[in-house]
């Protein structure tokens, strides 16, 4: 039946599963296709927000200040993207029934959760970092124009886009964990709409907690301050309390999903 | 090589595996039998560690599944023929199972052609009919080359020549010294291919034996002879069963047919015929689980309303 030698140390390593994972990942056409849509969305916001702040009649900003504006406005509109493909890596599994062979492959279950976080966190890095060279490439030209140039060499702007890097991996591992949990895309994405922009509608609505405004407490206001206070030193002021909401919105999602997904029938 | 001890499991406080014991030898492929609902996937499922038990337990070469170093190449399993991304090529699926265990694309390719799926090996999954799907199923299961196979229903969806592909595969897995377990409602189909047979009812255990057991009539003999009632009182006296066929046949059950035979020549009766009935493995089947069916049509007919 078999010509196929097999090594006598065949066995589940975590680097096996997440090759596994990766490949999952980029066999899967919807994961291009979100790719390329928020590499565009990104381009075009860009566009529309530098085209905005150079206009006649606007309070010229500096070329960095310009910059960080478009990386920020950019980062609250293309979190979605991120967070559909982390979304999607997980429910893909579910909706068709692949989960089986994952865990009949893998049957300790946690490095496939694991490996799915490590490939999630990689892509959504990648993914960020190219869109702030698609958002730079596209805003310079316009900066230029206006005769406020800028540098991607300028510490800001790098800083930046570190800020925007760590701000889209903390959005992409909670909608891991999310769809962990839900295991139905339509339901995970619905909460994380909720989650990233119900702060929106939350504001000024919710109750203090602790003398703190409630809507601060949503994840997407704490790891937008937690890490805009990378450039940002009006942001570091509540860098703790902001740093621990972020933390809470990871590790209580990642320990109920770690649960669910090692203990529940496939 | 597989063990299954007291294995139980309930849903809602309806117990659909209920204390299975039993064991597949290595170099043998056993049947699983039993209607719908009967607890042969989930018991399978259990076995892969996909199901939790709420007891007993389920080991596959003296550990439990998920304890194994290397799991798919101590038990290679097809449960579901459709559990593929419709979007991905059926070699790119195959590829992401060997990653995990470090298995090389030349085993990819190998088992590709084993499931004779060469032409095929680059389209997506979803455009596959139900029997290329189990052929692609089969190919995950060998992938790892694993000293044990479980197929749920591996010939659902096959053509003839599928159903004949897979009753040699198993056959020559067995011959390898591979434990196969093998579910299946095509009782011709598996009353050639399992050495052995468990039928579940109701998730319990309603026979574990050898099929030459099952289909010898359960120890039925047919006699035929001019003095049928004589015999019938001395072989009831030796303790057996008769019952009466026609005024010259017997059907005895509880004694061979040389003891049989021995008392008719003892006692100078003639006997035209002693044989011992075989019944068909669906003739079995049905004998067994009469009363352990869980979902049964009903008879309707076309009266008119008026």
């Amino acid at each position: 039946m078999s010509t196929a030698t097999f090594s006598p140390d065949t066995r589940v390593r975590f680097g096996g599963v997440l090759a596994s994972e990766f490949t999952k990942l980029v066999t899967l056409r919807s994961i291009w296709i979100i790719a390329v849509a928020m590499l565009a969305a990104a381009a075009l916001v860009a566009m529309a927000e530098a085209e905005n702040s150079t206009a006649p009649g606007v309070d010229p900003l500096s070329g960095v200040d310009t910059m960080l504006s478009v990386f920020w406005i950019v980062r609250i509109g293309t979190q979605l993207f991120v967070a559909a493909l982390a979304v999607i890596l997980v429910t893909h599994e579910f909706s068709s029934g692949t989960i089986q062979t994952s865990v009949i492959s893998v049957p300790r279950r946690l490095p496939v959760l694991a490996a799915k976080a490590v490939v999630v966190v990689a892509v959504t890095t990648l993914l960020s970092l190219l869109s702030s060279l698609v958002q730079y490439a596209v805003t310079v030209p316009l900066l230029d124009s206006a005769g406020r140039g800028a540098s991607i060499a300028d510490p800001a702007i790098l800083k930046a886009v570190l800020a925007d890097a760590l701000y889209l991996v903390a959005v992409a591992v909670f909608a891991l964990m999310l769809a962990t949990i839900v295991r139905n895309a339509a339901v995970a994405i619905t909460l994380v709409l909720a989650v990233l922009y119900g702060v929106i509608l939350a504001a000024g609505v919710l109750p203090a907690i602790a003398d703190v405004p409630g809507e601060y407490y949503f994840l997407s206001y704490a790891a937008d301050m937690t890490t805009s206070a990378l450039y940002n030193p009006a942001a570091a002021a509540d860098i703790v309390r902001n740093l621990v909401v972020t933390i809470a919105w990871l590790v209580v999602p990642g320990a109920v999903a770690s649960v669910l997904f090692a203990r529940r029938s496939v | 090589m597989i063990h299954v001890e007291q294995l139980t499991k309930s849903y809602g406080g309806k117990t659909v595996v209920d204390d299975v014991t039993f064991r597949v030898e290595a170099g043998s492929v056993t049947g699983f039998l039993g209607p719908n609902g009967a607890g042969k996937t989930t018991t399978m499922r259990m076995l892969l560690g996909l199901e939790r038990p709420d007891s007993g337990r389920a080991l596959i070469g003296g550990k439990r599944y998920a304890e194994h170093r290397a799991p798919i190449r101590e038990v290679g399993a097809l449960l579901d023929a459709r559990a593929a991304h419709p979007n991905r090529s059926a070699r790119n699926h195959l590829r992401i199972i060997a990653r995990t265990h470090g298995i090389s694309n030349k085993r990819v390719d190998e088992v590709i052609g084993l499931a004779g799926l060469e032409s095929v090996a680059n389209k997506r999954a979803g455009t596959f009919s139900l029997g290329m799907g189990q052929r692609l199923g089969i190919a995950v299961a060998l992938l790892g080359d694993p000293r044990a196979l479980i197929f749920d229903e591996p010939v659902n969806g096959l053509d003839p020549e599928g159903v004949s592909w897979i009753r040699s595969l198993t056959k020559s897995l067995a011959a390898e010294g591979r434990a196969v377990l093998i579910s299946s409602h095509l009782m011709a189909e598996m009353a050639l291919t399992a050495d052995r047979v468990i039928v579940l009812g109701r998730g319990a255990i309603l026979a574990d034996e050898s099929m030459s057991d099952v289909v010898s009539g359960a120890g039925r003999v047919r006699a035929r002879t001019t003095r049928a009632v004589e015999l019938a009182d001395l072989v009831r006296r030796a303790g057996a069963d008769v019952l009466h066929i026609d005024a010259s046949t017997l059907e005895i059950t509880g004694l061979t047919a040389e003891v049989i035979a021995e008392t008719a020549r003892t006692n100078g009766i003639l006997l035209i015929e002693l044989a011992t009935v075989q019944v068909s493995l669906e003739d079995a089947f049905f004998e067994l689980t009469h009363g352990s069916v869980e979902f049964r049509q009903t008879t309707t007919t076309d009266e008119d309303p008026r």
